[in-house]
């Protein structure tokens, strides 16, 4: 999982703050945010493959499914449109995490197939025959945490840049009411 | 968010919700150790109460053996002297060999000693009442009686009477009762009951016996430790305490007889008298406060995680109003037990009484303390129910502090939860009275919420720079501290001496106690010349109450801290030297860093013990000078300068009548000005080796340096320097004056005269510029 050196801190109240003198700053800085997920989403939909990641994943959905899989549900169908499509962006908080932060952007992955392709292997660490197979025996991060992984830092820098920008416009602004 | 979702996380912040939690989390640690404190606060409680009382029972027991032990000795040293001639050093020996004999054989000293006198006095050697002792030890043993049947067993039996011997079980032959051949018989008795003493020494009851000896000989050992300060108390006694009671009393005995004839009203008023003479309170006035301020300290802290300290700090106060109180049974034991009553029956029975009668409101107090300290088991604290006497200063530290009666009564109606808020705000606004500022809702739990999350990630070298520029700064104020000491010590000896007035400055100035000033002063001097003698430490062991090693343990670290701070090599070499851990190095530095004294950083039970009766002599004192006014004390005696430079510190001086000059041998600092003052200067200073080394652990400017506040600092060792204000003139800002002296009769010489000029002010640190040198 990729690391998480820079903690956004004041950014709701930032923004908050900043609506009442600039919105265009404010819009302006969540086009910032948007437009770095998006590309981070596009990377990610990029390493989703079209054929199915393992010999012998079925592309249509069992007739009979086994009945204690997924709640009746089964082994999913790999579809790569809708593991493409199951990867999407988004800026909600969530739940406070361990280290006492919030979520201010991340990528999930909503599908079924797409998710067994994100993790399996993952928890255990070990490349097995299952995981040998999928995706050439690489290990887990292979979608939305390899897109992350690759381009999270950057991402971050460029954002908490934005932060500080709107800060400082912002203070620029308050100064200007103190007269 | 869809269930089972797969989230990479991009971006992280800190918001509300995230301090919300991270408060909630810290309450729940909150509880975790409050809980954990009040399981442990009675413990703590109740091991210092107990280990505070074995040190008092144990001071207690072992003077009165030394007492003993002192005059048994000095009884058997005056038989030697007066029978076998027997000098100290002979003394000595005999000592050490019944001290061994005793703890090899499990026969008290008390047993032996008369035993030896005896023999002494009848063979008039030394030598040979040690051989009769041992046959009389075997005898002893294995005739299974004391040692005094045994000992005139063998004392008749040298003057040829061997009935005595016979009737023990020695098995003598015809002739030699014939010839009364003494050696013979007592030949006979060691071969019949030879090895007996050491036989029984190994069975187990010999065995308990010896340990049960070895104990005592410790108290004997705690006690003599002790009977200097006991001595001190007596002197008081008698030469002041007992003659102004007296006086009193002759002046006032109607008076006395009609108050103790009055009921118990007028006894209680004396006692408050007493009580206020004391001044119990007013000298634990700071204890008071802190207990109050640790306290409120609690409660504005979620009740938690201070209490483990606050616990420990009120057991502390418990401790010196314990103190204060030995004190005065201190008092009571010494004026019942070493006074002759019939010289002054009616001022010891006037001392007895009123020291038992503040005794009573003494005890009052502390069992009110106690009472009060078993309540921080519910972190309540009431100062209700103390001695009427404390009142005026209890309301004052209710108003400085937290009325929480007050608080407890208006709120009585609210729910748990709001009255925990309430006492919360009461608290809080009584801590900003007291100038601590009030914390916001939001910034320091991010900050901890921040701090948890470095932690978390194991980014810990943020914190261990932080740490380490603290440390740095402590250890450079540590050393301007040193430097200062060391200026206030060339100030105050210059007269050659140090004295008692002087180390009280001294210890005001510094914030520390009298001791500790009295231990750096012993320090200094023994670490001065760079190496510490056997003969140093010996003196000092003795001196601060502390074993050998541990006084070279200390005279080590204190020589290894004269920079303020332990370097790594200094540690791995106490590590070494000491088989000392890391932690132990280190903890020993930040101690006498601090001043604590050699007897607080290894505190024993007779130290403890030491410690109450100084605080009793110290109680007594007060009550005496307290007492001035009201009683017709004696005058006091002509105030005596004590010095507490160690012995050997001999006045000499240094420079002669014609002041020596820079570079000339002898020379030690400035140069003594040339005036007709007669006030001793640095330069005419007595001790050339500990001016030396002060001034070398000054810091050295020979390479430059800026300076930004009052700084003592040594410059031109290296050489001529200048010293430059940097606000100012600054460099290059001087000019340069040339007087042209003498007579200058060609250009030459103009030249030459301007050019060294030049050259002097380019010596002194002016830049030469063109325009410094423009006519």
């Amino acid at each position: 999982m990729a690391e998480q050196p820079i903690i956004l801190t004041g950014m709701k109240e930032t923004l908050e703050a900043l609506k009442e003198f600039d919105k265009d700053a404010v819009r302006s800085f969540g086009r910032v945010i948007n437009s770095e997920l998006l590309r981070a989403e596009s990377l990610a939909k990029g390493f989703i493959p079209k054929d199915p990641p393992m010999r012998g994943w079925r592309t249509v959905p069992a007739k009979n499914p086994r009945k204690t899989t997924r709640g009746g549900a089964g082994w999913p169908a790999w579809d790569s449109q809708k593991a493409r499509d199951g990867i999407k962006k988004t800026r909600r908080t969530g739940k406070v995490r361990d280290d006492y932060t919030v979520s201010a952007g991340a990528l999930i992955q909503e599908d079924a197939s797409g998710a067994i392709f994100e993790v399996a292997g993952r928890r255990s660490g070990s490349v097995n025959q299952f995981t040998h197979n999928l995706n050439g025996g690489v290990l887990a991060s292979r979608a939305i945490w390899r897109a992350v992984d690759k381009i999270g830092p950057e991402i971050r820098v460029r954002i908490a840049a934005a932060l500080e920008d709107a800060k400082r416009e912002l203070q620029a602004n308050l100064n200007k009411r103190k007269g | 968010m869809a269930t089972g979702a797969i989230v990479a996380r991009v971006l992280s912040q800190y918001n509300g919700a995230g301090t919300k939690a991270a408060k909630k989390d810290l309450v729940t640690l909150s509880k975790g150790f409050d809980r954990m404190a009040k399981r442990s606060a009675k413990a703590f409680g109740i091991a210092a109460a107990a280990s505070a009382a074995f040190a008092v029972k144990m001071g207690v027991d072992s003077v009165k053996a030394a007492i003993a032990d002192e005059k048994s000795q000095a009884l058997l040293a005056n038989t030697l002297r007066n029978t076998t001639g027997a000098n100290k050093e002979v003394i000595a020996s005999v000592e050490d060999y019944i001290d061994k004999a005793q703890r090899a054989l499990g026969i008290t000293d008390d047993e032996l000693r008369p035993a030896f006198a005896k023999l002494a006095s009848i063979t008039g050697s030394i030598t040979q009442a040690q051989g009769l002792l041992g046959i009389a030890m075997d005898v002893s043993a294995g005739a299974t009686v004391d040692m005094q049947t045994a000992t005139n067993a063998v004392i008749k039996a040298t003057q040829g009477n061997f009935k005595a011997l016979r009737g023990l079980g020695v098995q003598l032959d015809a002739t030699t009762i014939k010839t009364k051949d003494v050696q013979a018989a007592l030949a006979a008795a060691a071969k019949t009951f030879g090895g007996a003493a050491a036989t029984r020494a190994e069975t187990f009851e010999f065995r308990m016996k010896r340990v049960g000896i070895a104990f005592s000989e410790a108290k004997e050992t705690l006690g003599n430790a002790l009977l200097p300060t006991i001595e001190s108390f007596f002197q008081l006694l008698t030469q002041k305490v007992i003659p102004a009671i007296q006086t009193w009393l002759t002046a006032n005995g109607d008076k006395l007889v009609a108050a103790f004839q009055m009921a118990i009203k007028a006894v209680f008023g004396f006692a408050i008298i007493l009580y206020k003479i004391f001044d119990f309170v007013a000298r634990n006035k700071d204890v008071f406060a802190g207990v109050a301020v640790i306290l409120a300290a609690i409660f504005a802290a979620g009740k938690a995680v201070a209490l483990v300290t606050a616990i420990q700090g009120i057991v502390k106060a418990f401790q010196v109003l314990r103190a204060a109180a030995l004190g005065a049974a201190a008092a009571e034991a010494a004026a019942t037990g070493g006074i002759s009553v019939a010289a002054a029956a009616a001022g010891v029975a006037a001392f007895v009484g009123t020291v038992g009668l503040s005794m009573l409101a003494l005890k009052k107090m502390n069992d009110e303390m106690d009472k009060a300290g078993s309540k921080v088991d519910g972190l309540e604290f009431s100062f209700d129910g103390l001695d009427k006497t404390t009142a005026d200063f209890l309301s004052k530290i209710k108003n400085l502090n937290v009325n929480l009666k007050t608080g407890a009564t208006n709120t009585g109606k609210l729910t748990a939860e709001q009255l925990k808020l309430v006492q919360t705000e009461k608290t809080l606004a009584a801590l900003r009275k007291l100038g601590i500022a009030p914390t916001t809702e939001k910034d320091p739990i991010q900050l901890e919420a921040a701090r948890l999350n470095l932690v978390k990630q194991g980014a810990v070298a943020e914190q261990a720079r932080l740490a380490q520029i603290l440390a740095s700064q402590e250890a450079q104020l540590k050393a301007n501290e040193t430097l200062q000491r060391y200026a206030d010590l060339l100030v105050v000896v210059q007269d050659s001496k140090i004295s008692a007035e002087e180390v009280v400055v001294l210890a005001g100035k510094w914030g520390v106690s009298k001791e500790a000033v009295t231990v750096y002063i012993a320090a200094v001097y023994a670490v001065n010349d760079g190496k510490i003698s056997t003969d140093e430490v010996d003196r000092l062991a003795g001196q601060w109450g502390v074993t050998k090693q541990q006084a070279a343990i200390y005279l080590d670290f204190f020589n290894a801290l004269n920079d303020g701070k332990l370097d790594a090599k200094e540690i791995e070499k106490l590590k070494g030297q000491w088989g000392l851990t890391n932690a132990q190095v280190v903890e020993y530095g930040k101690q006498i860093t601090a001043g604590v004294t050699p007897s607080a950083l290894w505190p024993t039970p007779g130290n403890q013990a030491r410690d109450s009766w100084k605080d009793a002599l110290t109680a007594l004192n007060a009550y005496v000078a307290a007492s001035g006014a009201k009683i017709a004390a004696p005058e006091a005696p002509a105030a005596v300068t004590k010095s507490y430079l160690p012995p050997g510190f001999k006045p000499e001086v240094i420079l002669p009548p014609q002041a020596k000059q820079p570079g000339d041998p002898g020379f030690i600092g400035p140069v003594a000005p040339k005036t007709t003052s007669t006030a001793p200067s640095i330069g005419s200073f007595t001790s050339p080796a500990l001016v030396n080394k002060l001034l070398n652990r000054m810091p050295a400017m020979a390479d430059g340096g800026i300076v930004n506040r009052p700084t003592i600092a040594m410059i031109g060792e290296s050489g001529p320097e200048a010293v430059v204000p940097l606000s100012g003139g600054g460099f290059g800002g001087g000019s340069i004056t040339i007087n042209v002296q003498g007579s200058v009769i060609s250009e030459g010489d103009l030249v030459a005269q301007i050019r060294n000029a030049i050259l002097q002010g380019q010596n002194s640190g002016l830049s030469i510029t063109k325009s410094a040198v423009a006519l």
